[in-house]
């Protein structure tokens, strides 16, 4: 019977062995570390995400214009728009990364907006969902 | 005993920092952080901490390049080098004076004020002639505004006359910073275009170049 093989990081094997870090940095210590390739995945995500284009030092095309498109008004065709940025930018960045859904939304009464994403890692079994709110 | 660490101190760009950064976090931090993807948090920091070496490597070579009189830039720096060779440079100075300028202007009919409409304006250059044996020639530095007043170029106001217990004449007083020397122009023709053309000026005890201009008024630096 033919079945699917699933690869797992070797570092997932090791409880020991911390992958990477958690953000934000707000532990006793100031750096929490993380163990598990799923969670430090999330954590590149968010830091993806919340870096603006032209932010890294040396690397102007790292991160996204998200938090600039998170300020303007919300229709269908600024929601079509994030979802383009988004795909392209992890087609770059995160190629193994496969985003099921994504979905943009304001809470104007609470100065808030939010963006959620659902996704699942290419050859794993690996699925998790990231959720950032800004506040306005 | 302090462990003896392995780190190389000639990689000093931005690359070389980073991944000498990273080769540092796999040797000695293996159980602390494996995550050495761009869009990682860590990397984030390490590229920082790269990014502050870069810098200051910057500063380091451009300090040493100051130490050398071949690559020095700083004019200062070119200087004290020259001076440690032994070079006396003759420099030709002049001598100069603060002078005090005063100007007597009416009352105003109406609140007894000084009438700054009286005030006047010497242009910078003018020539001041000394009474004293030699009636040296002196330049004014600046120019001389009576109308003007400010802490650092201040008007000073007195009552010179009183005409029935009120001020009928006011002396405004100003300082101004004077050098002796005369201003002289000279005229060189060129026929042809020429790099770098070097003029010898005819006469003695020259101070400097103030400006030079053709004879369409432009300036040549």
């Amino acid at each position: 019977m033919a079945f699917e093989v699933r690869k797992i990081n070797p570092l997932d094997l090791q409880p020991r062995k911390a992958v990477g870090l958690n953000i934000p940095f707000r532990s006793k210590d100031v750096f929490s570390s993380n163990y598990q390739t799923k969670e430090a995945i999330k954590n590149n995500l968010i830091n993806f995400f919340l870096t603006g284009r032209g932010e890294r030092y040396l690397n102007p095309m790292f991160g996204t214009r998200l938090r600039n498109m998170l300020f303007e008004n919300i229709n269908e065709q600024k929601v079509q728009e994030i979802e383009m940025i988004v795909r392209d930018a992890l087609n770059i960045y995160f190629p193994r990364i496969e985003p099921d859904e994504i979905k943009t939304g304001s809470d104007p009464d609470n100065n808030l907006v939010t963006f959620y994403m659902s996704y699942s890692i290419a050859d794993t079994n690996i699925e998790d969902e990231l959720l950032i709110n800004i506040a306005t | 005993m302090a462990e003896t660490r392995d780190i190389k101190y000639i990689n000093r760009n931005f690359d070389d920092f980073r991944s000498q950064l990273i080769e540092y976090a796999k040797s000695y931090f293996p159980d602390s952080y494996n995550d050495f993807s761009p869009t990682s948090p860590g990397m984030m920091l390490i590229e920082m901490a790269a990014y502050v070496g870069d810098v200051l490597s910057f500063y380091q070579d451009n300090q040493l390049q100051e130490t050398f009189l071949q690559h020095a830039k700083n004019p200062s720096n070119l200087y004290s080098l020259a001076y440690m060779m032994g070079y006396r440079p003759k420099a030709t100075t002049v001598a100069e004076t603060i002078l005090e300028v005063t100007q007597t202007v009416d009352a105003t009919g109406v609140d007894n004020k000084p009438d700054f409409d009286q005030a006047l304006v010497i242009s910078e250059n003018s020539t001041v002639k000394s009474t004293a044996q030699g009636q040296t020639t002196y330049l004014l530095s600046d120019k001389v505004d009576f109308n003007f007043s400010s802490s650092y170029d201040p008007t000073e106001i007195t009552v010179k006359t009183l005409a029935g217990g009120v001020p009928s004449e006011f002396m405004l007083k100003k300082k101004v910073h004077a050098f002796c020397g005369k201003i002289k122009t000279t005229t060189e023709s060129f026929t042809t275009s020429e790099k770098f053309a070097t003029l010898t000026i005819d006469d003695d005890n020259i101070v400097g170049v103030l400006d030079v201009t053709d004879s369409d008024g432009n300036i040549w630096y």
